[in-house]
């Protein structure tokens, strides 16, 4: 006889063989247990009965029966043949059959990921597409910032000071940009882009020549500098990837100069650093590293191992808040350090990308919406398959996957397809994002192709759970009960159905408003009067290098003369030499003071611009002169410096007098006074997004300042293509040696500099028209559906004698009340966004009631017009058709 | 196709006529976790069958039928391969052949 005990140790293993069988799958599980269960009791029947046993046969007998545990393990494996398979191939059939559906869910999906994936493309460029160097999350850009800017570069002598001093960087780099002119017999004189730098350059990015090799130490000095790298790019292009270029030399600015080595194809990073043909050393003279006066240098560094970038930026505050004590000029600034990788990019271009990718979400988000309801009504008009399967005994969860796993195969097509959509659209931005710009590309990478998949896997689950769920939570007998048709939705997804709609509306609502506010301000921003003419001015660089030009008064007769010649020939109206491009901005400014007007505190010195124009500059611009004379032929180096201010500057220091006759002087105790002869209107940037730098404005004569690198203005009947010729031949006929440069008219520099941000403005545009055609597809398909349903109701209205204009009513009255729902939403949506770009982007006009308002009004017209087409199909219900049918 | 040693030795033990997972776990000393793992892969890719036991033998004893397992040609060959690469395997459990359940 057993006692309990006994019997309920007897069982132990066997219970132990049952429990572990219920993790096997179900048509494995008898054989599984019968196997199991005849192994144990053989060797029971070998040794004894259990109640015999000693202890060490009884644990030896449960040890064996755990093993049971991993072979119900293994066979989990065959559960993915067994149901998932299943599952996927009948959504595959399920889909297959129904070719219509498929093709637009996956189209409206491509479609949608790929307006995603594209913007993603373009943030990947910019924002996390790791630099090509090693460890390069350890190079960081050195910035100086004052009050009033974040952006500053250095003066050799604080570099100096914080490269010796600092403890926390490997190398600390200055480069800055050189444009040497290369003349070689035979060929015309070229003027290229280069990079002087410090010798610790290549190191501190750690890639070594191609061939070759770097310049030294010893080279990076003043006299011994005769060196330079080329680039690939420029290797390839101009000698043709000659292998024999090593230890030849060039003519650069009239020195001779020997090639060291070439950079690989892959140091180059144009987004970077700009087009590079040449990198020579940067060889300060004793005095230069002196120089704590003269901020040009760009600066960079590399942090050592196991410092962080936070460390390094106290470490760094701390030691230069000590240099700005022995140096007056770098009071109340300060240092920051930015990730090399985030200056690709600037503050405004960061803050639209950001902005247009998420529109774009919503343009997904629509998308989602359709196919939320495209599942919902096929969820409706399979509610009987749905509940015949679960009769049969499909539980719960295996038709809530079963409806995932076809939303999520629909999903990941979709976003296959979006990949080739998004390829189409890079190529697209690329060849206009960087017309300029060889090298510099929009590429699909793995970061993209993850992000594509991510999103068709997070759209799949975002519009399949809820139809779902929904098709889970079928009541068999009810849906069995009914007509074959079986197409009754229950109330929830009739609410379900309506809040898309809603949503829809207002989705499209936020993503236009923020495309139409967009452009209308970028479009209101060009058409801004920038105080002189931007149409047909034509105009070109120029860079006067070379021991003859290497004083002011000879740079001066150059200019005289070339502007003499300029204007001897035919078709020329108006010539003008400048020290700027005005499309973009003034090259220079500093802090002044006023004579008579007490003195500013240290941190708070007003700062104006101080361009220098020949005579004629005012009149070829097309600016007026409000006060006062123009230069005149006067006005010469030899005589007291004079001024012509701007309009705002006049306003602000001598609002209630004339400021003709007043002084202007430089900081310090020799003012060196200038007297202000004229005020002209304020001159504006048209190519410039960001706010300008100061709004005061003073120009100088050309010949009391002439700059080595001037623009040449001109206007008059002269074709653009024209132009280059005559100025290229003009030029060479006083110097053939220097060349001139980037020959464009000033239309074409508005354009290209405010090219980003108005191709941005195009995405979006595109985005907004994608957003708003799939909304008005979705709601069309809500209704459609919905007077479908209804057509036994119609009919019976009919019959009862209700008008066509009643039966129109009622389906546009309910469509009315959901848009209008809607459009309540997004507008309170596209005030959000409103004041978004307002923030964003200040000096873009993108306050406009005007226009939120009209595009309201576009949506809710194109809406109804969605519900319109349904609605008078409702009104052409035959009632003995309907009646008979239900 | 490699074999591991352990499933070698799995299929040099069937090949020797212990047919029952129970008897290979006695034989080649390995845990039940491995073996019956290995035989259910054998099966998959056809190196095995399987049978039950006929229901007479089992009911002699007053039990369940067991599950028993049988080398197929291809894994004939493959523990054929197996042996040339470890050559010491040929002489486990060699010494006594069990019956084979049909020749009881």
């Amino acid at each position: 006889m057993l006692d309990r005990n006994q019997t309920f140790l007897a069982s132990l293993h066997y219970r132990l063989i049952r429990f572990i069988g219920v993790i096997v799958p179900r048509h494995f599980r008898p054989r599984f247990r019968q196997e199991w269960e005849s192994e144990l009791q053989y060797r029971e029947a070998m040794l004894a009965r259990w109640y015999r046993l000693n202890w060490k046969n009884k644990l030896e007998l449960l040890w064996r029966s755990l093993g049971a545990f991993q072979d119900a393990l293994w066979l989990q494996r065959q559960r993915l043949e067994d149901d998932m398979f299943q599952d996927f191939r009948y959504s595959l059939r399920m889909l297959l059959k129904n070719k219509g559906f498929t093709i637009v869910a996956v189209l409206t999906l491509a479609l949608g990921i790929g307006a995603n994936t594209a913007m993603f493309s373009v943030l990947n460029t910019y924002l996390f597409r790791s630099l090509p160097y090693p460890n390069s999350e350890r190079l960081l850009y050195v910035w100086r910032t004052s009050p009033h800017s974040q952006n500053w570069p250095h003066s050799p002598g604080n570099f100096f000071a914080m490269r010796e001093k600092n403890n926390i960087f490997e190398q600390m780099v200055a480069i800055n940009g050189v444009g040497p002119n290369l003349v070689e017999d035979g060929v015309s004189a070229e003027r290229l882009q280069g990079l002087a730098v410090t010798a610790d350059f290549f190191p501190a990015l750690g890639v070594q020549p191609s061939m070759g090799r770097w310049f030294t130490a010893e080279e990076d000095q003043p006299g011994a500098n005769q060196v330079v790298v080329l680039s690939d790019r420029f290797w390839q292009r101009r000698f043709g990837g000659d292998l024999n270029i090593i230890g030849r030399t060039l003519q650069l600015d009239g020195e001779s100069i020997k090639v060291v080595g070439v950079m690989p194809p892959t140091f180059e990073h144009p987004l970077l650093w700009g087009t590079v043909d040449v990198w020579r050393p940067i060889a300060f003279a004793a005095d230069q590293r002196q120089n704590r006066g003269n901020n040009y240098l760009r600066m960079f560094a590399r942090l050592k191992p196991g410092v962080t970038p936070e460390q390094a930026q106290q470490n760094i505050s701390t030691l230069f808040a000590a240099i700005a004590q022995e140096n007056s000029s770098n009071q109340n600034e300060g240092i920051r350090l930015e990730s090399l990788q985030r200056t690709m990019s600037d503050d405004i271009g960061r803050k639209v990308m950001w902005f247009v990718f998420g529109l774009a979400g919503f343009v997904l988000l629509i998308a989602c919406a359709n196919l939320a309801n495209l599942q919902l009504v096929r969820t409706a008009t399979r509610s009987r398959e749905y509940s015949v399967r679960a009769a049969l005994g499909a539980g719960r969860f295996r038709l809530l996957r079963q409806s995932l796993i076809e939303s999520l195969v629909i999903a990941l097509l979709g976003g296959a397809i979006s990949l080739f959509l998004a390829l189409g659209a890079v190529r697209f931005i690329s060849s206009r994002l960087f017309s300029n710009l060889p090298g510099a590309d929009v590429t699909l990478d793995f970061k993209v192709f993850g992000f594509a998949l991510l999103a068709s896997l997070l759209t799949g689950l975002l519009f399949g759970t809820v139809p779902a769920w929904l098709a889970s939570r079928v009541d068999v007998n009810q849906a069995l009960k009914e007509s074959p048709r079986g197409s009754t939705a229950g109330r929830s997804q009739h609410r379900l159905r309506h809040a898309l709609i809603v949503g829809e509306v207002a989705f499209a609502l936020v993503l236009l408003a923020g495309a139409g506010l967009f452009l209308r301000g970028l479009q209101r921003f060009t058409n801004q009067d920038p105080g002189w003419r931007v149409d047909g001015l034509l105009t070109a660089q120029l860079g006067l290098q070379g021991s003859n030009y290497s004083t002011p008064a000879s740079r001066a007769v150059f200019y005289r003369q070339l502007e003499e010649r300029l204007r001897a020939l035919p078709g020329v109206k108006q010539i003008a030499i400048s020290g700027s491009q005005p499309a973009w901005g003034f090259n220079s400014s500093g802090s002044f003071k006023v004579e008579g007007h007490p003195e500013p505190k240290p941190g708070e010195w007003p700062e104006i611009y101080f361009e220098p124009v020949s005579s004629e500059y005012f009149a070829t611009l097309g600016a007026r002169l409000l006060e006062g004379r123009n230069f005149n032929a006067n006005d010469l180096a030899d005589r007291p410096d004079v001024l012509i201010i701007n309009e705002t500057t006049a306003r602000r220091f001598w609002p209630n007098e004339s400021a003709v006759g007043k002084r202007l002087g430089r900081p310090g105790d020799n003012p060196n006074w200038s007297e202000i002869v004229g005020v002209v209107n304020d001159i504006g940037f048209p190519g410039l997004l960001g706010e300008p730098y100061t709004r005061y404005q003073a120009f100088r004569p050309l010949a009391q300042a002439p700059r080595a690198f001037v623009n040449i203005n001109l206007r008059g009947d002269i074709a653009p293509e024209a132009f280059a010729g005559m100025l290229r031949r003009t030029v060479a006929e006083l110097d053939s040696t220097q060349p001139v440069y980037r020959i464009r008219t000033a239309r074409d520099q508005v354009e290209q500099s405010l090219g980003s941000i108005s191709l941005l403005g195009t995405l979006l545009g595109a985005f907004a028209t994608l957003g708003l055609l799939l909304a008005a597809i979705g709601i069309y398909g809500v209704i459609s559906y919905s007077v479908a349903q209804r057509t036994g109701e119609i009919g019976i209205r009919v019959a009862l004698g209700a008008q066509s204009r009643d039966v129109l009513w009622l389906i546009l009255g309910k469509g009315a009340r959901l848009i209008i729902l809607g459009a309540v939403f997004g507008f309170g949506g596209a005030y959000v966004i409103s004041r978004l770009l307002v923030w964003a982007l200040p000096t873009l006009p993108t306050r406009d009631p005007l226009t939120l308002g009209g595009l309201t009004f576009v949506l809710v017209i194109v809406a109804m017009a969605a519900c319109y087409l349904p609605a008078r199909r409702a009104t052409k219900v035959d009632p003995m058709v309907a009646l008979r049918h239900e | 196709m490699n074999l591991s040693y352990t499933t070698a030795i799995i299929l040099q033990a069937l090949a020797n006529g212990y047919q029952y997972g129970f008897d290979i776990i006695d034989v080649t000393g390995l845990p039940s976790g491995t073996v019956y793992p290995a035989l259910r892969r054998f099966e998959d890719t056809d190196l095995v069958t399987s049978r039950w036991e006929s229901e007479e033998i089992a009911g002699n004893e007053q039990r369940t039928p067991r599950r028993y397992y049988e080398l197929t040609k291809q894994g004939h060959q493959a523990l054929a391969e197996a042996l040339r690469r470890y050559r010491a395997l040929e002489n486990l459990f060699a010494v006594e052949k069990k019956p084979r359940p049909t020749d009881a």
